[in-house]
């Protein structure tokens, strides 16, 4: 549990400033995200939470600098350490992706090359990063498998992704983000490919990593429960918008967007047994279809004519953000 | 609504009984147990739950429910009969009586046919009545599950997750099936409309008086449908009882364990009075399950018998039944480790 006692100065680890995010498409271009505005403190972990077509997985790609470079655009800045990521140079980039920034994806067997072993997967991820010989690397990437749980690393390094369940896969994709000691891991929707019981497995051992390494966490889920179990704060999506920043516990307890007591209302668990299960009524608008003003007006229970022009995502009761015009008049329900 | 009315199971027999059920595959790398020797039943009118993991067989047991695989051995009595002892004639009636709607919403309809063509397929299948019948009756269960009729003349791919779901339950509707296998049908659906889904489920069962077997992973979704819930692991049931019971108050090590596991979306001072059993390992394989009982090798209960025999089924309470060795009517072995029911006052020291 202990925090490493790494520098740590004021200004945020990572700093999201209005990113927007479009595709290029005969005849123009189709807004995927519009001004995204984030921080991400050392050592933090922070869960984004939103319908698909959000913006969920956009965003984790393009602070990756991941998105097709031909038909992407991305605008904005995305401050790491202070520095721009968007008007770094591609080869720096390059260096610190994976070295100080990495990824654990959804589906590990297709994240994992399946015609190489694990381990050498691993000493890949090291040795383009660091100057190991190959065997230090060998050695260090036995240490990244037994620190995630692996049984018989020595022998289980020689094996290919194929020859572990789902679980250890995932294990392995948590040691290659890990094995360089990023600052920042971006999870997106590490444990949903799982079954329950390995799915509290994997939170267990992502928050204990991060703890004991001080690493950050940007956690990409649709599962309001996984994120009230990993991380402190909650990033609200909606139609490629951030519509609430705040910690966690104070959302559960009394959301600030309409979104995201909908999103909490719409969970199963939380309803007496055989009673009515709220939803959200309609769907997430199509990138080209998107209404002028507040994006959700359409689904909100709480639209009023006001909701017609487009609202800022402003400070709400102390540590958050919210965008809504009618933040301060609603009371709405949350988990609890 | 006439035409969706269903006979619903009036007479006193279980909709479905499942006795001994076995289902093996063979393959190359060995016999597959997917479901090993499974009894239940399920009651006219009553959501029957089946909560298991990947690789527990749950989806193969809900296939052979609904008729689309053959058991290797022991019997599935529909209403109190065996589909192979009836004629070729009541083998269909029973065919269009119990059907089954799958996981994926999108993958389970036709990409060149109109929503309305595939909501009238299976009665064409089936030669039911003549095409302005059949065009009646599809117009009719699209408009029961909440869909706007223009929607049929659309094609899948214009429709979202959620709207390709309910026409997937339409086009079940019109065969006014008496039972329907849901296997996972909301799995697929952003939480956001999952309630709707769900509610639409439930009412179709008020009005036509439909039995379901509800299929799947998620604890939360087959606790608030289910009248009873069934546990199953590596092709056996672990537990068996009301709804109430078994998510809230259940016996099995394997129950619990996945009860624990869930996440919950609670603020940080309520979450730390849970109990947390986290389980070693996955599911091991059905080419080899372990002896005696399946679950022994990651249950943090397990003692040197469980590996030797394998435990008996008993209903341990009414209606209550588990398969373990240490279970009683007061709770399972996990209650009386005092390690890990921390803060529960029942813990009593015994085994």
């Amino acid at each position: 549990m202990a925090q490493t006692s790494e520098a740590r100065t004021d200004s945020p680890l990572l700093e999201v400033r209005d990113l927007s995010i479009s595709f290029a498409r005969p005849g123009g271009e189709t807004s995927i995200t519009r001004n995204v505005s984030f921080d991400v403190n050392a050592g933090e972990r922070v869960g984004v939470v939103g319908e698909s077509g959000c913006g969920k997985t956009v965003t984790g790609l393009a602070l990756l600098g991941l998105l097709p470079r031909r038909t992407a655009r991305v605008r904005g800045r995305i401050l790491f350490q202070g520095r721009d990521l968007l008007t770094m140079p591609a080869r720096e980039f390059r260096r610190l992706r994976g070295r100080d920034i990495s990824m654990i994806f959804q589906e590990p067997m297709s994240a994992l090359d399946p015609v190489f072993t694990v381990g050498e997967q691993l000493t890949e991820t090291l040795r383009s990063h660091e100057k190991v010989s190959r065997a230090e690397a060998r050695e260090r990437a036995i240490a990244a498998l037994e620190e995630v749980g692996i049984p018989s690393p020595h022998t289980r390094i020689d094996e290919y992704p194929y020859q572990f369940s789902g679980g250890m896969r995932q294990r392995v994709m948590i040691a290659m983000a890990l094995i360089c000691r990023p600052k920042l891991v971006i999870a997106d929707e590490p444990t949903t490919a799982l079954d329950v019981t390995v799915q509290a497995q994997i939170i267990d051992l992502l928050r204990s990593l991060s703890d004991s390494h001080g690493t950050a966490l940007l956690f990409i889920t649709h599962d309001l429960g996984v994120v009230a179990e990993t991380c402190s704060r909650l990033l609200t999506m909606y139609a490629g918008e951030v519509v609430e920043n705040a910690p966690v516990d104070d959302v559960l307890l009394r959301p600030g967007h309409p979104y995201s007591s909908g999103l909490l209302r719409s969970l199963p668990g939380l309803s007496e047994r055989g009673s009515r299960l709220p939803s959200i009524p309609g769907r997430v608008p199509a990138p080209d279809q998107m209404p002028a003003g507040c994006r959700f007006q359409q689904r909100c229970p709480h639209a009023a004519p006001l909701c017609e022009q487009h609202p800022e995502l402003e400070p709400f009761q102390g540590p958050r953000e919210v965008r809504c015009w009618r933040k301060d008049e609603l009371t709405l329900t949350g988990a609890v | 609504m006439n035409a969706l009315a269903s006979n619903p199971i009036d007479n006193r027999d279980d909709a479905v009984s499942v006795d001994d059920l076995v289902i093996h595959f063979h393959t190359r790398a060995g016999t597959v147990k997917a479901v090993d020797g499974v009894s239940f039943d399920i009651r006219p009118g009553e959501t029957f739950g089946i909560i298991g993991e990947s690789g527990s067989g749950k989806t193969t047991l809900g296939r052979a429910l609904a008729g689309l695989l053959k058991a290797t051995d022991g019997h599935i009595r529909y209403q109190g009969r065996e589909p192979a002892a009836l004629s070729k004639a009541e083998q269909r009636q029973i065919r269009r009586d119990y059907q089954i709607i799958f996981q994926d919403p999108h993958a389970a309809l036709n990409p060149r046919m109109t929503i309305l063509q595939s909501v009238m397929e299976p009665m064409e299948i089936l030669r039911d009545g003549d095409a302005r019948q059949r065009q009646r009756v599809a117009k009719e269960a699209l408009e029961r599950v909440g869909l706007p009729a223009e929607i049929g003349r659309r094609y899948p791919h214009e429709l979202s997750g959620g709207q390709k779901q309910r026409v997937n339950i339409a086009r079940t509707l019109t065969l006014k099936p008496r039972f329907i296998v849901c296997d996972e049908v909301v799995a697929a659906l952003d939480v956001s409309i999952r309630g709707s889904v769900l509610n639409l489920f439930a009412d179709l069962q008020k009005e036509l008086g439909i039995t379901y077997a509800f299929i799947t992973h998620d604890i939360s979704v087959v606790s608030h449908v289910s009248d009873r819930v069934g546990v199953l692991y590596l092709g056996r049931l672990m537990e068996v009882g009301p709804a109430a019971a078994v998510t809230e108050k259940p016996i099995h090590p394997y129950t619990q364990a996945l009860l624990s596991a869930e996440p919950l979306p609670l603020p940080s001072d309520q979450r730390d009075q849970r109990r947390a059993i986290r389980l070693q390992g996955e599911i091991p394989s059905p080419l080899a399950p372990p002896s005696g009982c399946r679950f022994r090798t990651r249950c943090p209960a397990a003692q040197s018998r469980c590996a030797e025999q394998e435990p008996a089924w008993r209903e341990v309470a009414p209606e209550h039944w588990v398969a373990c060795h240490f279970a009683d009517s007061e709770g399972g072995p996990l209650d009386r480790e005092q390690s890990i029911s921390f803060g529960r006052e029942s813990a009593t020291e015994t085994v």
